[in-house]
């Protein structure tokens, strides 16, 4: 492996090419550290072609491992405040961060969006939850659905 | 014999061929009791055989019952490291050894099955019959090798640059996958880099970097090759924890389960009764080791039912110990391998050995999150997300949150009741995060509705207890027309009987969380003892019930077993140790009558304190034994007053001291083991509770040692085990101080813990004729 400074070349859907030190990448994505252990990446050539994430997706990513990588021995609180800061984006941000973060398999960004998307879910009435992911057909029939709203009150 | 006559022989081709017609059902049934190593051979009888033989579901029953049931169908092995010369070249070698061929003739010679390999390989470990090997070139390279000896099956992970500092090898219980864990260490342009890696046995995986060790712990860097330290962690699994673990200068990453040391010119083993638990080691066995070389280095290997303990011994041999004469024993070894080179022993490292239980297992192929299009077309929405995702986010709800969220559409509803996902967040919850599943205490009392008297349960949180206790706590309760009783509760069900019925018992099971019922037939007799718990063999829960009949000499005891199924019914077991269950007594209060259920993947049993003993009932073998109560208590037991529970994963014994009138908890830290009883508190409640009922059933622990009881006369009470104060929680309308009164109706048990759920048996929909508890919560006027 090559010295902490090595650049390593990314590109995004929209074909802009991000330059980032490759240590960061290689600590946090699984596919990204592969690559480069099996030396199929060319260090002068090469850059690494992810056609699902969109730029603004895929800067975001990088700033989440470059600031795990160096902020690694803060203190929990704080960087989980840097978290909670980071993942304060709509539903369609949070969409295309977990599918960036699934692609790359970074497992700690993953489980910080499916614990993210789990505290938008708990302690919430249902019809709240059904508004806040946009369910519209739930697929139980009105009797079924009736049946639910009067066995749980409570819920809806 | 040839068959001598035309009718004979036909006779003979007919039932041949009914034999061989036999249904998969059946065939399985014949296999499953055949021991691994037999399977193995018979893969090649015919396909449909070899199909069924490697098929996930079979080598998991088969592992299953090999555990629980029949520890002969897994014979033990040694596997160790050795080398050969083929074609006059040095080569590395694996060499097997029967474990009971030794132990039974150690003075026959045993013979030994040699692998000659290209490498030399080193052991990392084993579990559940499969070896983990690696090889290293030149300590710049390593790749780990799964191998299962009995099958044949190998699997190669791919290569990793670095020298494993530390490794080890386990089962992963929670994502049901085989793990190998290195901690490497390499030459970087600047300097030496380490790394921590985890790989996961599986066809797409790879070496993923994890978290760095703790490095001041592991002692790193220490270079020296025979430092004293193991650089293969053990591996320590259960359903409820999977560990791997190191000895390392004397203080430890994770603890072992026999520890070593060589101060003295003997080898000390010890065990760790309850893993976890720094007191409860227990010192095994001093071995005197003066006529073995100075430089010898004992590896504990395999403890057989006579306490003859295995050991495997560097530079001399494999050795046995009679731990209770304490003679030793070199047993004669075929082709055992040349020791005596400490080169060889050098370049190996300290692991040269392991045991291994022949089983049929290989992994199964772990999943992963696979995308099988990305969306282009700009439809992000969170319910677009496929469903692996859905799934890894509800995961990580509480049970009680997912059974509401069944009501948000109907895929959210089937996927949350799929029995796959109550599995794993079952799994989760014992391994991972216990905060997915909340303890609380189901009680059963009485309460009058619309002016009658109706039986009703209450159900209430332990941690709105434990946190306030002098605010009051709201007890959700579920009125019913009978009064109910409990025979017992078990991941997340609970057993209710109808409390008021002394001719006959009718079953109900619930999981208050989920809504879920379902009545078992009625059995008839008066019920003397019964139970409830899961039985990991099968993967199902049962009723234990032994009731009183009137035959035509007297009374008689018998047995039955309900398996909770849709078509199931009550059937009859073997005897029961009428003795041991002290029938026939006139007292009828002299025991009592429900089973406290103790569960394991290793064992799975009932447990009844009757006449000094615990009294076991194993679910799995539907076998009986009994092992004795604490010692040091030569007067007697209150005879109605012991109680059995669970506390902490041990099943623990409470009764009251009748000289300092204190209440005496004890735990059994190994289960099993009468040695292994400690004393886990002694709780002075005289002065502050006066009532003749006053005696304590022990509930639950909480993690700060606060227990919390159930005094009939008082409801529930906290005691600290620290500074042995107690404390009265306020509980609204739990109607829980009736007790005395109400306990002259019900003959169950009337108070509970369960751990919240959403297990339902395999298969198993609510029937909906007994939904009588399904009603919504209802606060009652008491």
């Amino acid at each position: 492996m090559g010295s902490p400074l090595k650049k390593i070349m990314l590109c995004s859907s929209e074909k802009e090419i991000f330059s980032v030190e490759e240590q960061v990448m290689v600590q946090h994505s699984v596919i990204i550290n592969n690559m480069i252990e099996d030396g199929s990446y060319n260090y002068e050539e090469s850059k690494i072609p992810l056609d699902c994430v969109d730029s603004k997706t895929l800067k975001k990513v990088i700033d989440y491992c470059t600031y795990h990588t160096h902020h690694h021995n803060d203190n929990q609180e704080d960087l989980e405040a840097w978290d909670a800061q980071f993942l304060n984006v709509d539903s369609n941000g949070l969409y295309d961060l977990l599918m960036a973060a699934n692609y790359l398999e970074i497992r700690n960004l993953l489980d910080l969006i499916y614990r993210t998307i789990k505290n938008m879910i708990k302690g919430k009435k249902i019809d709240e939850i059904r508004r806040i992911l946009n369910i519209k057909d739930h697929g139980f029939t009105p009797e079924e659905e009736e049946q639910n709203r009067k066995e749980y009150p409570h819920f809806y | 014999m040839p068959p001598t006559d035309h009718n004979d022989a036909e006779r003979e081709a007919a039932r041949t061929r009914q034999l061989a017609d036999l249904s998969e059902e059946m065939m399985m049934e014949i296999l499953l009791r055949l021991p691994a190593r037999t399977l193995a051979s018979l893969r090649s009888v015919c396909t449909s055989w070899r199909n069924l033989i490697s098929s996930p579901p079979f080598t998991c029953n088969h592992f299953r019952r090999s555990c629980l049931l029949d520890p002969t169908l897994s014979a033990p092995r040694i596997a160790y490291c050795t080398w050969a010369y083929r074609n006059d070249v040095r080569c590395g070698s694996i060499g097997l050894v029967s474990v009971h061929s030794i132990l039974d003739n150690p003075s026959e010679p045993t013979q030994v099955d040699c692998f000659t390999e290209h490498f030399y390989y080193k052991m990392v470990g084993s579990c559940n019959g499969l070896l983990c090997l690696v090889d290293e070139h030149a300590f710049k390279y390593m790749h780990a090798i799964l191998w299962n000896p009995c099958t044949g099956f190998t699997f190669e992970s791919p290569e990793i640059s670095g020298k494993a500092r530390f490794r080890g090898f386990g089962y992963d219980y929670l994502s049901d996958s085989y793990k190998i864990y290195a901690a490497l260490k390499k030459q970087g342009p600047s300097g030496f880099e380490s790394s921590t890696r985890i790989y996961t046995f599986g066809p797409t995986s790879s070496w993923r970097k994890i978290d760095d060790i703790p490095v001041a712990l592991l002692g790193v860097p220490s270079d020296n090759p025979s430092c004293d330290v193991y650089r293969e962690g053990e591996f320590f699994g259960s359903s409820r924890l999977c560990t791997i673990n190191w000895i390392v200068n004397h203080v430890v990453l994770y603890f072992d389960l026999a520890k070593e040391t060589r101060r003295t010119h003997e080898w000390i083993v010890w065990q760790m009764k309850e893993y976890g638990d720094a007191r409860s080691w227990t010192k095994l066995a001093v071995i005197p080791v003066t006529y073995l070389n100075p430089y010898s280095c004992l590896q504990p290997l395999y403890i057989s039912e006579s306490d003859v303990l295995l050991a495997f011994c560097l530079f001399s041999r494999i050795l046995l110990c009679n731990l209770n004469d304490r003679s030793i024993e070199f047993p004669k070894i075929d082709g055992f391998g040349m020791w005596d080179d400490p080169s060889f022993y050098r370049c190996i490292g300290f692991r040269m050995a392991c045991i291994y239980h022949e089983s049929l297992v290989s992994p199964n192929a772990p999943r992963r999150l696979e995308l099988v299009s990305c969306p282009t077309a700009r439809t992000r929405l969170l319910t677009d997300l496929p469903e692996e995702t859905i799934i890894e986010i509800l995961l990580r709800l509480p049970a009680r949150t997912l059974a509401s969220l069944r009501s948000v559409c109907t895929s959210w509803r089937n996927l949350i009741s799929a029995p796959d996902f109550t599995c794993n967040h079952l799994r989760r919850s014992c391994l991972l995060d216990p905060t997915l599943t909340t303890p609380r205490i189901a009680h059963c009392t009485g309460a009058y509705r619309n002016g009658l008297r109706c039986g009703s349960i209450g159900l209430l949180s332990v941690h709105s207890i434990l946190d306030n206790p002098s605010k009051s706590n709201q007890v959700h309760c579920f009125t019913e027309q009978h009064y109910y009783g409990i025979i017992g509760s078990c991941n997340g069900l609970l057993c209710l009987a109808h409390g008021d019925a002394f001719k006959y018992m009718h079953a109900i099971l619930w999981n208050p969380c989920t809504g879920f019922t379902f009545g078992s037939p009625e059995i008839s007799g008066e019920v003397r003892f019964c139970g409830f718990g899961y039985d990991y063999l099968s993967d199902s829960y049962k009723i234990y019930a032994a009731t009183k009949k009137q035959g035509p000499s007297g009374f008689e005891l018998s047995a039955r077993i309900y398996t909770f199924g849709p078509t199931s019914s009550w059937r009859k077991i073997d005897d029961t140790p009428v003795a041991l269950f002290g029938f026939p007594s006139d007292n009828s209060l002299a025991v009592k009558r429900e089973g406290e259920f103790f569960g394991s993947s290793r064992l799975c049993t009932l447990n009844w304190c009757v006449n000094h003993v615990v009294l076991y009932f194993d679910l799995a073998k539907e076998t009986y034994g009994h092992f004795p109560l604490p010692p040091g208590n030569e007067i007697d037991f209150p005879k109605w007053c012991t109680h059995l529970c669970v506390l902490r994963n041990c099943l623990s014994f409470c009764y009251e001291d009748r000289i300092t009138l204190k209440w005496i908890v004890w735990q059994m830290k190994e289960y099993g083991n009468a040695q292994s009883w400690t004393k886990l508190a002694a709780i002075s409640v005289y002065g502050k509770i006066t009532y003749p009922y006053n005696y304590l059933q022990s509930l639950y622990i909480s993690e700060s040692d606060v227990l919390l009881v159930f005094c009939p006369s008082f409801g529930i009470v906290l005691c600290n085990l620290n500074d042995e104060s107690v404390d009265f929680p306020e509980i609204d309308g739990s109607g829980m101080r009736n007790y005395p009164v109400f306990s002259g109706y019900v003959n169950y048990k009337i108070i509970c813990i369960y751990h919240e759920s959403l297990v339902s048996p395999n298969g198993l929909q609510s029937n909906s004729k007994l939904s009588i508890i399904k009603s919504k919560p209802n606060p009652v006027d008491s």
